[in-house]
């Protein structure tokens, strides 16, 4: 607790140091602030497990403060410090490292799990831009730092495309000899990379390098076979780690692509080119929702099937329309199931 | 390399998650900057995917418990 006050004053003592100086007096800052972050997060943990040793200071009527949104205080001045200064000199100026304070920011706010304060400071971000300099011409570990993070908030967000645009080039930075970076990477990567542009993994690729593929071993497997039973099963069993990543939404997105799958199937199998019979859809949807279920319930309605489709073919997924008096969906002559492969971006 | 058994995956995807599961999932990088060079580039992140998996057909034992399914329904028109 001592050690973090501590390095919170020797943090403000060097932010005013260098309000008037070029920006070698940045490195100390960047040290420091690692250093105060760590710590932050030691003294949590220790108010956490001894919470009678302090009189700490009450914010409103329940909680205690954190010492890591003390520490993001703090930081946010070092942040200002970079932001406005208003050097001309490229080599020079301090904010050539104002994306490092962004990112260790942002840092807090998702441990903290504060998504406002974290969208509050994309969007002072892309207010500034025009004043700050270009990702690609600051230092790596600044520009992957900041991207990861920034592209963990639009991921929960649901901002897919923005947050998928963020990890590639975060991965693309990355250094090659460093794995550890690069699979906390791919794990947004990976499932973004499919629902924006329904790119596949690579899996015999990843396996010789990396392990984070394991992950999404099943749940991209059932996307190839249509198997619902087993995409949801994996999906329950991971729900809380991807809720606590931001990964919630994307991986749900998912979910529709083994439905549509299934479909594709049902339809090379009943042999018709045209029609698809509501019927055979609600059975094979039975199989594949409860194949693997003892219980042996089976009590999906062709309603639900009809729900659907349409939402499939208001997605632009299925091309064709529900004829609800026959009994089946109409599938367009040319290119009933448009390629879903997209361009990347 | 032989295919990793379904074991060695499911081991492998527990470790996978303590390890991100810990408090600092994206520790601080060991040196501040490197040349262009040593960044994995634009082609290794090109290579990672493929796109031709919705062609591949499965034969697993879902696939033949649907297939029997919809020949049941096919019969009983």
């Amino acid at each position: 607790m001592n050690l973090f006050n501590e390095t919170g004053d020797l943090l403000r003592a060097l932010n005013r140091f260098a309000e008037n100086k070029d920006n070698w007096a940045v490195k100390p800052l960047i040290a420091v602030t690692k250093l105060l972050i760590s710590r932050a997060v030691e003294a949590d943990n220790y108010m956490l497990n001894n919470p009678n040793e302090f009189n700490a200071k009450a914010v409103g009527d329940f909680e205690v403060e954190r010492c890591l949104t003390k520490a993001a205080r703090i930081i946010h001045n070092s942040f200002k410090l970079c932001l406005n200064d208003r050097n001309e000199d490229d080599q020079l100026t301090r904010r050539k490292y104002t994306y490092f304070f962004v990112a260790h920011e942002l840092k807090i706010y998702y441990k903290l799990q504060n998504r406002d304060l974290a969208k509050n400071m994309e969007k002072v971000l892309v207010s500034l831009k025009r004043n700050l300099p270009d990702l690609m011409n600051i230092e790596k570990s600044h520009a992957v730092t900041y991207l990861y993070y920034s592209g963990i908030i639009f991921c929960g967000d649901g901002d897919f495309i923005t947050a998928y645009k963020k990890f590639k080039l975060a991965y693309q930075l990355c250094n090659k000899k460093d794995d550890k970076h690069a699979e906390a990477i791919l794990l947004y990567l990976i499932p973004l990379k499919f629902v924006v542009t329904r790119q596949y993994p690579d899996f015999a690729k990843f396996a010789k390098r990396l392990s984070v593929y394991s992950i999404y071993k099943a749940l991209f497997e059932s996307v190839v076979s249509g198997d619902l039973s087993k995409f949801d099963k994996e999906f329950d069993e991971l729900e809380i780690f991807f809720l606590k990543k931001n990964l919630y939404f994307a991986i749900e997105t998912m979910r529709q692509y083994v439905i549509l799958k299934l479909i594709k199937r049902i339809h090379l199998i009943t042999g018709s080119p045209l029609h698809l019979s509501i019927r055979a859809l609600t059975a094979g949807f039975e199989v594949s929702l409860y194949h693997n279920d003892t219980r042996n319930v089976t009590n999906f309605s062709s309603d639900e099937t009809e729900c659907l489709m349409a939402n499939l073919i208001y997605e632009g997924h299925i091309k064709g329309y529900l004829s609800h008096s026959n009994g089946v969906c109409v599938l367009s002559k040319k290119d009933p199931f448009p390629k879903q492969v997209r361009a990347d971006l | 390399m032989s295919e990793p058994t379904k074991e060695t995956i499911e081991a492998e995807k527990q470790k996978v998650i303590r390890s991100l599961e810990e408090d600092d999932e994206f520790e601080d990088f060991q040196a501040e900057d490197w040349q262009d060079a040593q960044a994995m580039g634009a082609e290794s992140e090109h290579a990672l995917w493929v796109e031709d998996w919705d062609d591949n057909d499965v034969d697993d034992n879902f696939s033949k418990e649907l297939k029997q399914e919809l020949a049941k329904v096919a019969a009983s028109k």
